[in-house]
């Protein structure tokens, strides 16, 4: 390890001296950016916001991205110091803190050969065998910590291999992942209206022997009937195209996992004392079929996907739980929100089991006016609903001085299975809502957003689901090019079954209001934000988690160069 | 084309030989004399923590005198909570402060396994799939000390009158703690289920207080095949809104730990119980 450190170090002290050679002579490039932010909590034991080394003790807490690029004779270099002080990133109910290089990698091109080292991202297809990735809102480093090995075999033919095990935090997995895959481009002709890029791709993940002793040993403590047999190889495979004809695309992909030993958190177990209860190792293979076929012409733009997933779990670790050590990634089947109320539920991808389908409209008859359509729908492969999603809206733009978008969201929330609260009802949710902009000249505008959602009954609980209804307004002043002023407030105008409630056990109706300062200078932006957040998911491409009550002000730098 | 066909096949073949040896399950090893401290972290409305509930009566069963459970009810909140309508509330300040020392769990169930940082897990509170093998792997470990508790129980004055005598196999140095805890079994409350809400739902090994201070009270170094004995005393409670605190339903749990400030480790080494009517 300090032979590692030694040569990080010595790489980091070239890059800086040729830092300086390459501003004197022109002899390299450099760029990078800054991803900085600052969190000051302020104990809030009424919406949630306590119990956490956060709120009781520490105050304060920070993370930190510094990231370099640098280029030359023919190289690429990159490094990352990453910093974690009393961090709630990684799980939002303790404290982390850390720093180092959180990512180092070398590339170089040789002729028809292409040769990547050290922290790589990456992926197969859509990612449904195989995705290193970046998620930094959900502390997702995913990055392959290896070699990748790129060769054109022939002109729109390409070849990739890598092998190399996940990064985990400031370390690795112990797994070995290794694959490859061949893609193409083929086309009719300079002429032709069509064409197709096929792929082929395979991934094999090798368990550790501390891996497949802690599996064994689990098992050993299984009764017979329970009782399954571990490999330490899997291996995934998928076949892949895209199709274009015209104006329309087709993607169509298929994936075959070999069985492997997971969790399954629904499988009933049967004990040694002959009780039963849910939840225990199984040895399954698994497979994921997605489409999507999109069309775009004359003001009309239409895409519809499907989705079948069985049990599809891919991680480096049969143990590891929540977002941690995936291997792949699912593509997701909702539509992608970003209105506060609009995105207050969000559907989890499942790995175990999910059929979906998503239809999206888009109408423009002029450039004034818009219209916008949305359908999506999951099931369980029992058929039983998971999340159902209707969403319409306008848009109308009045010259160049003011627009208006307005709409309605339906939505059907299986909280239960999202959430993992079992019993609960599913949460129905009516949400309209409306955004106004209004340009006053070229650089002042002012935007009014508004949202309503109105939330079902939870019969048995003889109070309304969830939190129930909220009110959201938000007024936000720009005045460009530097200062944007946001003021905005979340109420839970109608409190449901798990709102807070006072010292009389009544439900609490509270403001979570949120105000926020942004100011821009070139490539650099500040923002400092005062913030009262309800407990929620967080989504970021169907990967979610759990995020409690914040109570506080939030300061954020951003800079790149 | 030619170089893409004989690049499929030679992918093809790379994965032809994927047959492996056939891993075979072993038997559950024998006692080393070890005893694992296990402190769930488990709440009222937590749902799956019923199904967790039957796990550990599983392990139990399998590890019978080499496994203690504590469970612990704390103030995470939302599954932690109690449910409405609950004759109990399990939750508990001491139970607090001992989770506040470890780690709070990202979600319940959990269970942090002889306040052990296991090979592969970020924290020292382990999701529910992994407290098995990580038991069976502290089990196998050989003990460095033993460990027993004594308790003289009086009916008429509920009072305890506890000895704690250890037997260091080696020397133990450094921050080292002993730590007393009482629980309490068959418990009828409410709890969330994966069924619904079971209103006669029977709890057990419950933390109900820290005889000792919660983070154990500091005993020195401990010197190899020197033996030591701590002595204590505890007045059981009458009934209250934490509890019925039935006698025979309660046992006291003694562990030896050390806090390494240094390493950042509490690693619990040794535990022993005793039941108040044996």
């Amino acid at each position: 390890m300090n032979t590692f450190k030694v040569t990080l170090n010595l790489l980091l002290f070239c890059l800086l001296c040729q830092v300086a050679n390459a501003q004197e002579n022109g002899g390299g490039r450099i760029s990078g950016s800054l991803e900085a932010n600052g969190n000051f909590f302020m104990r809030d034991s009424a919406i949630g916001a306590f119990n956490t080394p956060q709120y009781e003790n520490q105050l304060y807490g920070a993370d930190a991205w510094l990231n370099l690029n640098y280029s030359n004779w023919g190289f690429d270099f990159g490094l990352r110091f990453d910093m974690f002080n009393n961090s709630y990133l990684p799980d939002p109910r303790n404290s982390y803190t850390d720093e180092g290089i959180g990512r180092w990698y070398i590339k170089k091109q040789i002729e028809k050969l292409d040769i990547s080292a050290g922290y790589l991202y990456d992926q197969i297809g859509s990612g449904i065998i195989f995705r290193a990735y970046e998620e930094r809102p959900l502390f997702i480093d995913n990055a392959l910590v290896g070699i990748r090995l790129g060769y054109e075999i022939a002109p729109d033919w390409k070849i990739k291999v890598f092998s190399g095990r996940q990064k985990n935090r400031f370390d690795t997995y112990k797994s070995v992942i290794k694959g490859g895959s061949i893609e193409g481009f083929l086309t009719g002709g300079e002429d032709s209206k069509w064409s197709i890029a096929p792929g082929i791709g395979v991934v094999n993940r090798t368990h550790s022997d501390e891996i497949i002793e802690q599996v064994v040993t689990t098992i050993a403590t299984y009764t017979a009937e329970d009782q399954v047999k571990p490999k330490y190889n899997t291996y995934a495979f998928s076949l892949y195209n895209t199709l274009t004809a015209g104006a329309f695309n087709w993607y169509i992909e298929g994936a075959y996992k070999t069985e492997e030993v997971f969790f399954d958190q629904f499988a009933e177990k049967l004990n040694f004392n002959g009780s039963t209860s849910l939840g225990k190792l199984v040895n399954r293979p698994g497979s994921v079929v997605y489409t999507s076929l999109s069309y775009a012409g004359g003001g009309v733009g239409v895409t519809l996907e499907g989705k079948r997933t069985e049990d599809f779990t891919f991680r480096t670790n049969p143990f590891v739980v929540l977002n941690r050590g995936f291997i792949n990634f699912l593509p997701p089947m909702t539509r992608i929100n970003t209105f506060r109320l609009n995105s207050r539920y969000n559907a989890a991808t499942q790995e175990l089991g999910e059929q979906a389908i998503q239809l999206d409209v888009k109408y423009a008859p002029s450039r004034k006016l818009s219209f916008g359509a949305n359908f999506s729908n999951i099931t369980n492969l029992e058929n039983d609903l998971l999340y159902r999603e209707i969403h319409g809206e306008f848009t109308y733009k009045y010259k160049r001085l003011w627009s208006l978008n307005m709409g309605v969201q339906m939505q059907n929330y299986n909280q239960d299975i999202y959430e993992g609260k079992p019993g609960v009802p599913t949460v129905e949710t009516i949400t309209p809502f409306a955004e106004f902009l209004y340009k006053f000249d070229r650089k002042k505008a002012a935007r009014i957003e508004v949202q309503y959602m109105n939330v079902g009954e939870d019969a048995k609980a003889h109070a309304k689901q969830d939190y129930g209804d909220w009110l959201f307004g938000l007024v936000e002043l720009t005045i460009a090019p530097h200062w944007t002023f946001t003021a905005s407030d979340m109420f839970n105008v109608g409190p449901g079954k798990n709102s807070p409630v006072d010292e009389n056990n009544d439900k609490r109706s509270i403001h979570y209001p949120r105000f926020d300062i942004y100011y821009t200078h070139k490539a650099n932006r500040f923002s400092l934000s005062y913030v009262k957040q309800v407990e929620g998911v967080v989504c970021s491409g169907g990967i979610c988690r759990l995020e409690p009550a914040f109570s506080g002000v939030k300061l954020t730098v951003n800079s790149s160069f | 084309m030619k170089k893409i066909f004989f690049t499929l096949a030679l992918g093809l073949l790379l994965f032809a030989s994927c047959e492996e040896t056939m891993i075979t399950i072993p038997q559950i090893p024998p006692s080393t004399g070890r005893v694992v401290l296990m402190e769930e972290y488990s709440g009222g409305k937590c749902a799956p923590c019923a199904g967790a509930h039957a796990e550990i009566e599983n392990l139990l069963g399998i590890y019978s005198e080499n496994l203690i459970v504590v469970t612990m009810h704390t103030f995470i909140g939302g599954q932690g909570n109690p449910v409405e309508g609950s004759k109990y509330d399990f939750r508990h300040e001491d139970a607090q402060t001992i989770m506040e020392l470890t780690a709070v769990p990202i979600g319940l169930p959990s269970g942090v396994i002889d306040r052990t940082l296991f090979d592969g897990e970020e924290s020292l509170q382990v999701q529910r799939g992994g407290w098995a093998g990580h038991i069976a792997e502290d089990v196998a470990k050989a003990p460095a000390l033993g460990l027993s508790v004594n308790v003289e129980y009086d009916d008429a004055t509920r009072q305890l009158d506890i000895n704690v005598a250890g037997l260091p196999f080696e020397d133990i140095t450094g921050d080292v703690r002993l730590t007393l805890v009482i629980t309490e079994s068959g418990i009828v409350n409410p709890q969330y289920t994966d069924n619904g809400t079971v209103e006669d739902y029977v709890h057990n090994h419950i933390f109900r207080d820290a005889i000792s201070a919660a983070e154990g009270d500091a005993i020195g170094d401990l010197t190899a095949e020197v033996p030591f004995d701590k002595k204590y005393q505890y007045t059981l409670p009458e009934e209250d809104g934490s509890g019925p605190w039935i006698a025979e339903n309660c046992t006291v749990v003694a562990y030896i730990s050390v806090n390494d400030s240094a390493n950042n480790t509490k690693t619990v080494l040794q535990a022993a119980e005793e039941h108040l009517h044996e």
